[in-house]
């Protein structure tokens, strides 16, 4: 069975190609643990560690030395380790029955960024004597921030000396990282007074079959504003000698400045319509913005590209999303285009997309895509659905993708990512890639430097070699 | 200001793999160390548990003062070291450990070489001396909380030893400051380990209405209730001790009820109950209260003693509260010297058992007396006035049977009734036994089948078994028909160590049915009363081990039980001589017996009824001294006195049983006796001889019977050991209070041993008629016997002047004196002490200096880092570079979060044009603020490699901002 699953696993198209680091280790409590539902939203664990056993263990030797010796303080002896058990065990459980929590936290954040829980704890109505007898002390206090890719909490427990009537806690992430994270739940532990066993309780802020409702916090790929300079290579680098002049159409015009007028295109506002100009030459003539004198652009993110190393892929959707961003900056409507393709039949699609929220196409769809795109290993491309490179033929399609290593030093590591404006042609690389799984080693960019180097089809040109997402700014 | 550039940092990602080679050594897996345990306060509590442990042991094992010293000296100076240097691992700290590790060892067999030499090998006390030593040795490696752990555990073990030893009073208030002590030890740690696993927080609370108030309030509240919750542990220890079923009671539980269940009984799990009638917490120091008829307590204030006469006439003894039968000849009193209100005059005892049969001898002298007072000279002792019974071989009649250098043959001593020791005369509170048992008992020495009228015999031995030892190790007594017990009778096993500590006879004291018992001499001899034999006398220091089954009665069940009369035919039949009456007997007596106990019921049912009315009709008072007395003895109990000790119970007991058709017997031996919380076992004296009855009851055998007010046979006293038994008995203590029922007055050392056995004096009247105990010529006084009842003033003196009552009452109030012995320390012919300086002092003073140094240096470092109580590495290296940062004018507020300090680089308001800053130090501390919030937050396994990064960064931004500032 184990073998059946480990050769699903290697077979699984959509296997990460890097094992997820994981975000933080699982507060350890080498303890054995026995756990059960108290109530619909709330788990109760206990931990029995070894030195209960230990204590458990002691108390018939004592009781049976007693019975040996016939001396009474025995008994008194084994009385004390018998009510430091029920003591240890107990009291924590009441701690942890005392409490309620609560938690809110931001909705989204960029990675790299800390984000800022606050916990609320409660204690139910007491009067003062009865909490002065039961305090609530020395709470550990964890949300349960699980990346979705990840299996454990990215937070600390939180240490709280003392709960009254209410206290809340602030807990800071450390900086995150790119990607999805659901609080399942937050925990609070005890093992006040004695330390002999922990009790842990969880309330869980939705039902396992309500995934999706969680209150999650997207984090964002690093953004940063790019100059745009590099757009006029993008003319140079198209078969079309009038360059990708008004490729785009003005969906989202944010220039007021007109640079003249145009003929009309399908599409075209007919409020954009310049009667007077159209009057004149007896066709229909449109407004053209200066926006749309720039080149538009898709930008492709392949996954199963030939990433060295996680460092390079989150830089390469960095640029990605600061790409995203210039193109919706400069009024058009740039389409983030994925490989393998993530619009297909559910089943299709790999884990990290089962919780993206339907958006329309934009740039908040962009943000979640980007927020959750992980490199891929090479697996059977014919078993995934075509990706499809869009409808417009005028604008550029962009692609960051790595360095190759062109060097005969195999062990060198190059971490750079080139930023290349490739043909919409590169289809055919990757059935070709299909064909030949060998030659599919490097799918796209690799086939597609080869060729531009003089065999076969060209399937694009570098712009220019980024090492460090600062390099994008005047880029 | 400038925008610096990004400075390139090491990334471990971009360092080129390590290629594999097949013939690369596996790197050596990393062994993580456990982190140095911070907490002062734990370290301070488990210091307070090695002393506190090793104070104790030594108490106990009674170890020199300067072992003691080093021991203590050990675990202080180790607990503060290794607290130094916890961090740190240090040869001479290894070094001190071994070496007292080794003399510690070396200490051992020494000692254990010097008991094997002496012949007397105990491993107790050199084991306990090892351990005490280990206990002080480890506090010097107290480095992590496992090793405090370890360190518990090992006081854990040096208190379980200790506590062999140790039985009193004193070792349960260790205990629990020991129990106080680990759960503030648990405390502590539990504090550091919930500490260790989580980052403190922000947190705050919502203040209510008046909020200083509040505030204050909550602080003294967090501070104070968990020592309130550390408090529960020893209280609730203290109701679990109390409630804790004895093993015995277990063992009890599951044997009854697989018995039960064999025979097709109902389940019975109220295992708390005790069998043998005394709670368990009888046998808790501090806790029992034994029936006054059993001497355990009691003994009303004493009456003033007249002054003696001149000196010829010993007063009269005092009543052991285990006669039989009273009586005593009339004789002149001993010439001892005797002191009032303590004095036990040898004029003979008041109620002897069988003091009617003293013969023609001497009158003992007179005992020894209290210390405080001056002592009055005893009367002489009595004179027979007639020549003695033939049955008379009582010992005390010659003064030299004192010392036991008269010995008589078993069937002598058993027809004398010796109760108690012969020299009981004098000294009343004579340690007779000490008896090791979980469980207060009767002991049963003698049993009488056959009544006068004026005093008990034995009709006849029977045939006698002899039992000797199995295997070398125990003889065994279960085979023999008076030993039988009962298929289905549902008992307890007990085993009882007892030692013997006067010369007692012949007879063997044992608890109820004895099964095993391990006596150094064969063989025992077992009669057809189930008495117990030797075949030499059983001297003082003899030690013997018993097992027996002590019966328990489900009276409820005996009294249900249907009355079979073919059964009683048979009985009655067959224990013929169980029924006999004295000639003559007072027909008042029979009409009595049978209105008493009716017609209705069973055996059982009757002779219940029976003890039942003399329980509440009759008056026990042991100093009644009817000399006059020449009546039968039931009767003149039953019709005349109507009060009297528990012979006179017993032979009224017995002869209504018989009265009615109930086959009986007399029952001599002694009461559980005073638990001694000095040592942890039950003393039995002269004073705790006792007797009471047995009734045959078909389907249980001999069932006894104590029919005194106080007597707790056949059935356990409701008290057990639950803890609602104890709230109850606390009840009825407090109902007694407030119904005027004063407690019984703290136990009287007697003044005179009230004799079980015959009159120690020459009052013997000669035709066998009752005697008249003791009475004293010369003497007025009434010496009252032992058991502690109240005894009349043992004043046999001459009428010393200073003879007062008030004198005899100051010293016979005076509570009699516990022997403890303490153990004996082994011998050290070796004195090692010197050597032991050399080789400790020495070192010990090097070390106190380092430790010394170690602690102004740290006392310095804490006075530099003052922010935090316990800071970080982590935080260290922030508040050295919140420091270093201050040089180029960028001051850290005590709002600011690293983010705001590093917004501090680009904001206008705090660009001084005077100060230039590195283009470096931006980046640099913007690195290091990124890894100080990852490892303050952050929760990943990269913290080491964090740790060194950030030490690297400190140390950048160190040697910048000196370097920039001395440029400028």
């Amino acid at each position: 069975m184990q073998t059946l699953l480990k050769g699903f696993w290697s077979k699984y198209q959509f296997r990460s190609k890097f094992v997820a680091t994981p975000e933080g280790e699982e507060w350890g409590l080498k303890a054995l643990r026995i756990g059960f539902r108290d109530s619909p939203n709330t788990k109760i664990a206990l931990y029995l560690e070894q030195r209960v056993f230990i204590a458990a263990l002691l108390v018939p030797l004592i009781y049976v030395f007693a019975g040996e010796t016939t001396n009474q303080w025995f008994y008194l002896i084994a009385a004390g380790v018998i009510s430091a058990i029920v003591l240890g065990l107990m009291m924590p459980l009441w701690q942890v029955l005392d409490v309620t929590t609560q938690c809110s936290l931001p909705n989204n954040s960029m990675a790299g960024d800390s984000v800022l829980l606050k916990i609320t704890l409660e204690r139910r109505k007491h009067t003062k004597l009865f909490a002065l007898l039961f305090p609530v002390k020395w709470l550990l206090v964890r949300a349960n921030l699980v990346a979705n890719n990840g299996k454990s909490s990215v937070l600390k427990p939180m240490l709280v000396e003392h709960v009254g009537h209410e206290s809340w806690v602030y807990a800071a992430t450390s900086p995150l990282r790119r990607g999805v994270y659901h609080l399942h739940g937050i925990e609070i532990y005890s093992c006040f007074p004695l330390g002999l066993a922990w009790w842990s309780r969880t309330f869980e802020l939705k039902s396992e079959t309500e995934e999706d409702s969680r209150p999650s916090i997207v984090v964002y790929p690093r953004m940063v504003q790019i100059e745009g300079n590099f757009l006029y290579k993008i003319r140079s680098a198209t078969d079309s000698p009038m360059g990708l002049v008004a490729s785009r159409k003005p969906t989202n015009v944010v220039s007021s400045s007109v640079r003249g007028v145009r003929e009309f295109m399908h599409g075209d506002s007919p409020r954009l319509v310049h009667w007077a100009s159209s009057a004149r030459v007896g066709r229909l003539l449109v407004r053209e913005f200066e926006a749309e004198g720039l080149p538009g652009y898709d930008i492709l993110l392949n996954l199963r590209a030939n990433w060295v190393n996680r460092e390079q892929f989150e830089l390469a959707v960095s640029i990605v999303h600061s790409l995203m961003n210039l193109g919706f900056k400069l009024g058009g409507a740039p389409d983030l285009l994925v490989v393998p393709s993530l619009d297909g039949e559910n089943k299709y699609l790999p884990y990290f997309m089962k919780d993206m929220p339907a958006l329309p196409p934009g740039l908040a769809r962009s943000g979640h895509l980007l927020a959750r795109v992980e490199p891929l290993k090479q697996g059977k491309a014919s078993a995934t659905q075509p990706t499809s490179l869009g409808e417009s033929a005028h604008a550029a399609l962009l692609t960051i993708r790595p360095t190759a290593n062109e060097t005969a030093d195999s062990n060198l590591i190059i971490e750079t990512v080139d930023l290349a404006v490739i043909p919409r042609t590169w289809e055919a690389a990757l059935a070709q890639e299909a064909q030949s799984s060998k030659e599919a080693h490097m799918p796209v960019h690799e086939g597609g430097i080869v060729n531009r180097r003089g065999s076969g089809k060209s399937t694009g040109r570098v712009i220019t070699v980024i090492e460090r997402l600062e390099e994008v700014v005047r880029l | 200001m400038k925008m610096p550039s990004l400075p390139t940092l090491p990334s471990l990602s971009k360092e080129p793999k390590p290629t594999k080679s097949p013939n690369t050594p596996k790197p050596k897996q990393e062994v993580k160390f456990e982190p140095a345990e911070d907490s002062i306060g734990l370290r301070i509590v488990a210091c307070g548990i090695a002393v506190l442990c090793i104070i104790t042991a030594c108490i106990y094992v009674n170890s020199t003062s300067m072992l003691i010293f080093f021991y203590l000296w050990g675990a202080l100076t180790g607990s503060y070291v290794s607290y130094q240097f916890r961090h740190q691992k240090t040869f001479w700290l290894t070094f001190i450990t071994t070496a007292g590790l080794l003399i510690v060892l070396g200490n051992f067999f020494e000692e254990m070489f010097v008991q094997f030499n002496t012949g007397k090998v105990q491993a107790l006390v050199p084991f306990i001396h090892v351990l005490t030593g280990l206990q002080a040795l480890h506090t010097f490696d107290l480095r992590a909380k496992s090793d405090i752990n370890v360190s518990a555990l090992i006081g854990l073990g040096l208190f379980a030893c200790t506590a062999v030893i140790a039985r009193d009073v004193l070792f349960a208030y260790i205990t629990l400051a020991y129990i106080t002590l680990v759960a503030s030890l648990l405390y502590y740690e539990a504090v550091s380990r919930t500490r260790s696993a989580g980052a403190v927080g922000m947190s705050s609370e919502r203040a209510e209405i008046n909020e200083l108030r509040e505030a204050a309030v909550k602080k003294k509240v967090s501070v104070g209730n968990a020592f309130i919750s550390l408090a529960m542990l020893p209280l609730l220890s203290i109701l679990v001790f109390l409630s804790l079923p004895r093993v015995e009671s277990l063992f009890d539980l599951v044997l009854n009820n697989i018995r039960r269940a064999q025979n097709g009984e109902t389940l019975n799990l109220t295992w708390v109950k005790s069998p043998n009638g005394i709670g368990v917490l009888g046998t808790v120091p501090g806790l029992s209260s034994l029936p006054k008829s059993m001497g355990g307590q009691g003994g009303e204030p004493e009456r003033g003693g007249k002054s003696g006469g001149n000196g010829t006439g010993g007063g009269r003894a005092g009543t052991a509260g285990t006669d039989l039968v009273s009586g005593s000849g009339t004789g002149t009193g001993g010439d001892g010297t005797a002191i009032p209100g303590a004095g036990a005059s040898g004029g003979g005892a008041g109620e002897s058992i069988n003091g009617g049969a003293a013969g023609d001898g001497k009158g003992a002298k007179a005992g020894k007396g209290g210390k405080n007072v001056k002592g009055g000279k005893g009367g002489k002792g009595g004179q027979s006035n007639k020549p003695g019974d033939v049955s008379n071989t009582n010992p005390a009649t010659k003064p030299s049977v004192n010392k036991g250098d008269e010995e008589k043959s078993p069937e002598e001593e058993d027809k004398s009734m010796v109760f108690r020791n012969k020299d009981s005369v004098e000294h009343e509170n004579e340690l007779i036994m000490r008896v090791m048992s979980s469980r207060d008992t009767y002991f049963r020495r003698v049993c009488f089948d056959k009544y006068d009228g004026h005093s008990w015999t034995i009709s006849s031995l029977g045939k006698e078994s002899k039992c000797s030892k199995h295997k070398n190790a125990y003889q065994e007594l279960a085979g023999v028909p008076s030993l039988f017990v009962e298929p289905g009778m549902h008992s307890a096993q007990l085993t009882q160590e007892i030692t013997i500590e006067a010369n007692i006879g012949h007879l063997l004291p044992v608890a109820a049915i004895p099964q095993q018992i391990a006596y150094p001499e064969d063989p025992i001899l077992v009669d057809q009363f189930g008495a117990l034999r030797t075949k030499n006398p059983i001297k003082a220091g003899t030690h013997y081990r018993v097992v027996s089954q002590v019966p328990d009665y489900d009276v409820d069940e005996m009294r249900k039980a249907p009355f079979d009369s073919k059964d009683a035919q048979s009985t009655t039949g067959e224990f013929q001589n169980y029924l006999q009456l004295p000639a003559g007997l007072n027909p008042e007596i029979t009409k009595l017996a049978k209105s008493v106990a009716g017609s209705e019921g069973n055996s059982f049912a009757k002779a219940e009824r029976i003890c039942n009315f003399l329980r509440r009709n009759y008056k026990y008072s042991s100093d009644l001294t009817d000399a006059d007395n020449k009546e039968e003895i039931a009767y003149h109990f039953l019709f005349r006195t109507k009060e009297g000790a528990c012979g006179p119970f017993t032979t009224a007991f017995v002869v209504m049983c018989r009265a009615v058709g109930l086959p009986a017997r007399s029952i001599g031996g002694f009461g559980p006796g005073d638990f001694n919380d000095g040592t942890g076992m039950h003393e039995i004296k002269n004073m705790h001889g006792h007797a009471w009855g047995e009734v045959y009851i078909p389907g249980y055998d001999w069932v006894p019977f104590d029919a005194t007010p106080t007597g707790l046979l056949p059935k356990p006293t409701p008290e057990d050991n639950s803890f609602m038994g104890t709230v109850k008995k606390g009840f009825e203590q407090l109902s007694d209070r407030f119904n005027n029922q004063t407690p019984t007055p703290p136990p009287l050392p007697p003044q005179q041993a009230s004799l079980p056995q015959p009159p120690t004096g020459s009052e013997k009247s000669a035709d066998g008629q009752p005697g008249q105990g003791g009475k004293s010529q010369g003497g007025s006084t009434t010496a009252r016997g032992a058991d502690g009842k109240p005894a009349k003033s043992g004043a046999t003196g001459n009428g010393a002047a200073d003879n007062t009552p008030g004198a005899t009452r100051s010293s016979e109030n005076k509570k009699p004196e516990t022997k403890t012995e303490a153990p004996k320390a082994p011998e050290k012919p070796v004195d090692w002490h010197e050597l032991i300086l050399l080789i400790i002092v020495v070192p010990a003073v090097m070390l106190l200096f380092q430790a010394i140094r170690a602690a102004v240096m740290q006392a310095r470092a804490a006075r530099k880092v003052k922010s935090l109580e316990k800071p970080k590495p982590s935080t260290l290296l922030y508040l050295k570079v919140v420091d270093d940062l201050a040089r180029v004018k960028i001051y850290r507020l005590p709002t600011d979060t690293p983010q705001d300090l590093l917004a501090r680089f680009s904001s206008d308001e705090d660009y001084d044009p005077e100060v230039s800053i590195h283009p470096d130090l931006e980046p640099l501390c913007k690195h290091f603020m990124e890894l100080y919030i990852a490892d303050r937050f952050g929760c990943d396994d990269a913290a080491e490699m964090r740790a060194s990064q950030m030490k690297k960064l400190s140390d950048q931004i160190h040697s910048l901002v000196r370097v920039k500032h001395h440029d400028n």
